[in-house]
């Protein structure tokens, strides 16, 4: 059983919402393993997108990214890069 | 980047101008009920919620593709979010579950509580994008708790002031928006008799119908013009097209003006023939109206909104309270009721009413409620006990024989009894009239003016099934014209046998309020003309600039017409022929 961990910060411009926050969760529903993404206080399922939007976390924010699972590393890894490619958006 | 302007042809169905921001009504709001389920259903609960979920995720796709395909790309992102609420297990799905299984609930009201939940925190967040995608959560949760109770329509919104524009307004759609907020209706299908033409043409509000697909083109907040004389619809304007329309808009308010001068006094001709005129209503909403544009009774109160809106029958209790409420406003003046008018086309919800290939021609009115007297039997009790405080007519609908009649009357003797047994004060003579709305009817109509105290002409109806024309078919409209000679010369046959017998006659139909027809039937000698209410103040004005004399002699020209085009210009060239009151 895997667990993997990663703090990143968010650049993109509306942060973990609209677009962004759509491709996120699909990103890691692709992923077998549990994900939570962590948000000051707040957590929620990366999977699931009312709870990811419902974190508010906006641009120059932190968010880190817990996965616990036979493919943690491969989902952290994924995610993480997603974030810092500022979700391929042309800012 | 936003379209230019563009012009859409419908029908004309309320006359008036109106400019406004587009509202676009999406159907179905539903209420939710807290139930407790037994334990053991607890499993099929759950299997009905997931079947709604599916069914909510297809339609929602083709909602997104019609969009897509219709509108644009980016139009149609905003249903990927509604999708991925409905796919979303940790906050939405397993807690709903949660619910069910620990709350033995059931699942409208789980749903419920969870998503407005979910919207509240939302609504509570800073930024206005979240606070905006609570209305996407709200959008969903009604989408799913519609899906749970079998039937998907639409999803729908409260509304602000501003024009209405839809697919379809079907009659529910109609009772639940706040018509004092719509400045126009526009809606895609639809004919001037369907129910909301009706609605608008009651309340004054401008509409056009039959606009095929405009509401495709059109976009919630875009500036829409519904021109109800034209039967046309502008959308986005240009600012001089904006312009010119609000000063018709205003120019239409300054008419009504004048116009309102006429409500408070009698219709009466030039030479001393009154004629009595009367409002059509069809809830407590339109009571306050009618009186203010100088309603002198009801010609016909539509019952049905004392039953579309429960989850069963009224009692008799029910029936009583909403319309003593109506008769107190009304005073001595004659309210007259309209039995329960229910058909497969204008069904109760919990009435279920059999699959008919045609139900125009089916079960439906007087059929329906002497088939299950105890419906019949129940309304005519409450409307014998009102009738000891008001001037209450009972009226039964759809009637096509002599038997019919016989067996309402026997059940209103029913009624009466039961009463007696069980003490409750009553009128024990109350008048009982007819709709002559058939065929039949018209061709008896010497034999039913026996039976009864009184006709009313139910013009709608009445022109469908002579012309044998459906009153909602574009196709058809101009076969379904009450000014076709046959049915002119059907309605002066029912008029003159109606004065045979001694009884009153009235009209209810739109044809009474029309200022075209109006001299046409003062001529032939009607006693009471019952319309919308924002129609009386014209009407009146009208019968007060013309003679009995002239209209008789018009009565002569309009039945020697062959054709419907003779008869609109022996009617045309009268009108142009009057010189208005102003008075």
């Amino acid at each position: 059983m895997g667990r993997a961990e990663a703090t990143v910060q968010l650049k993109n411009k509306v942060g973990l919402h609209a677009r962004p926050a759509s491709l996120f969760v699909q990103t890691a529903k692709k992923f077998k393993a549990k994900i939570t993404v962590r948000k000051d206080d707040k957590q929620a399922d990366a999977k699931s997108i009312l709870g990811v939007l419902s974190l508010g976390a906006e641009c120059g924010h932190w968010i880190t990214i817990i996965a616990e699972g036979e493919d943690a590393e491969d989902a952290v890894r994924t995610l993480v890069s997603l974030v810092e490619d500022r979700f391929g958006e042309a800012e | 980047m936003r379209a230019g302007p563009r012009e859409f042809k419908g029908i004309p169905a309320s006359p008036g101008v109106a400019v406004g921001k587009a509202y676009l009504y999406i159907r179905g709001y539903v209420e939710v009920e807290k139930k407790q389920i037994p334990r053991e259903q607890v499993e099929s609960e759950i299997l009905r919620f997931k079947s709604a979920i599916t069914m909510a995720r297809s339609y929602i796709k083709g909602l997104a593709d019609r969009v897509r395909s219709e509108v644009g790309e980016e139009e149609a992102k905003i249903y990927e979010a509604h999708l991925m609420i409905l796919e979303d297990d940790a906050a939405f799905l397993h807690p709903v579950e949660v619910m069910i299984r620990e709350q033995l609930v059931n699942a409208e009201y789980a749903v419920d509580v969870v998503l407005e939940r979910v919207a509240k925190l939302f609504e509570e967040m800073e930024s206005q994008y979240m606070r905006e995608r609570a209305a996407d959560v709200r959008d969903v949760k009604r989408l799913v708790i519609t899906a749970l109770k079998g039937k998907i329509d639409e999803i729908s919104a409260p509304p602000e002031e501003s024009v209405v524009v839809a697919r379809e307004l079907l009659p529910s759609d109609v009772a639940q928006l706040d018509k004092s907020k719509v400045l126009g209706f526009a809606t895609d299908t639809g004919g001037p008799t369907s129910h909301v033409a009706i609605v608008a043409r009651t309340l004054g509000i401008p509409a056009v119908v039959g606009l095929k697909d405009l509401s495709v083109h059109v976009r919630a907040g875009d500036i829409v013009v519904v021109d109800g004389d034209q039967g046309l619809v502008i959308v986005r304007p240009d600012r001089e097209t904006m312009k010119k329309y609000q000063v018709k808009m205003s120019e239409k308010i300054q008419e009504r003006l004048i116009l309102m001068k006429y409500a408070p006094l009698q219709a009466v001709t030039l030479d001393g023939h009154a004629v009595e005129t009367f409002a059509n209503i069809g809830g407590m909403e339109d009571v306050d109206y009618a009186l203010k544009m100088g309603a002198e009774g009801v010609g016909l109160l539509r019952t049905e909104f004392m039953y579309v809106n429960g989850r069963r029958f009224p009692t008799e209790e029910e029936i009583y309270s909403k319309l003593c409420q109506i008769a107190k406003k009304f005073g001595d003046k004659p309210v007259i009721v309209r039995t329960l008018d229910i058909g497969a086309d204008k069904p109760l919800p919990y009435f279920p009413m059999p699959e008919e290939p045609n139900p125009m021609l089916g079960w439906r009115g007087i059929r329906v409620t002497l088939d299950r007297p105890e419906i019949l039997r129940t309304q005519l009790k409450a409307i014998l006990r009102t009738a000891k405080d008001g001037n209450l007519w009972v009226m039964f609908p759809m009637i096509s024989t002599i038997e019919e009649v016989r067996e309402a009357k026997e059940v209103l003797q029913e009624a009466a009894s039961e009463l007696r047994k069980e003490g409750k004060e009553f009128k024990e003579d109350v008048k009982v009239g007819i709709m002559v709305e058939t065929p039949s009817a018209v061709l008896l109509a010497r034999e039913l003016a026996k039976e009864v105290d009184f006709f009313s002409l139910g013009t709608n109806d009445l022109t469908q099934y002579i012309m044998a024309a459906d009153r909602g078919n574009e196709l058809v409209s101009e076969l379904y014209n009450y000014l076709q000679p046959s049915v002119v010369r059907a309605i002066h046959t029912v008029i003159s046998a109606a004065h045979e017998a001694g009884i009153h006659v009235g009209m209810c139909g739109e044809m009474a309020g029309d200022p075209r027809s109006i001299p046409l039937l003062v001529g032939m000698g009607i006693d009471e003309l019952s319309m919308v209410p924002s129609s009386i103040p014209r009407a009146k004005r009208l019968i007060r600039s013309i003679t009995k004399e002239a209209a008789e002699k018009l009565v002569d020209r309009v039945l020697s017409a062959r054709t419907l085009g003779e008869v609109i210009d022996v009617l045309d060239s009268f009108t142009r022929s009057i010189k208005l009151a102003d008075d």
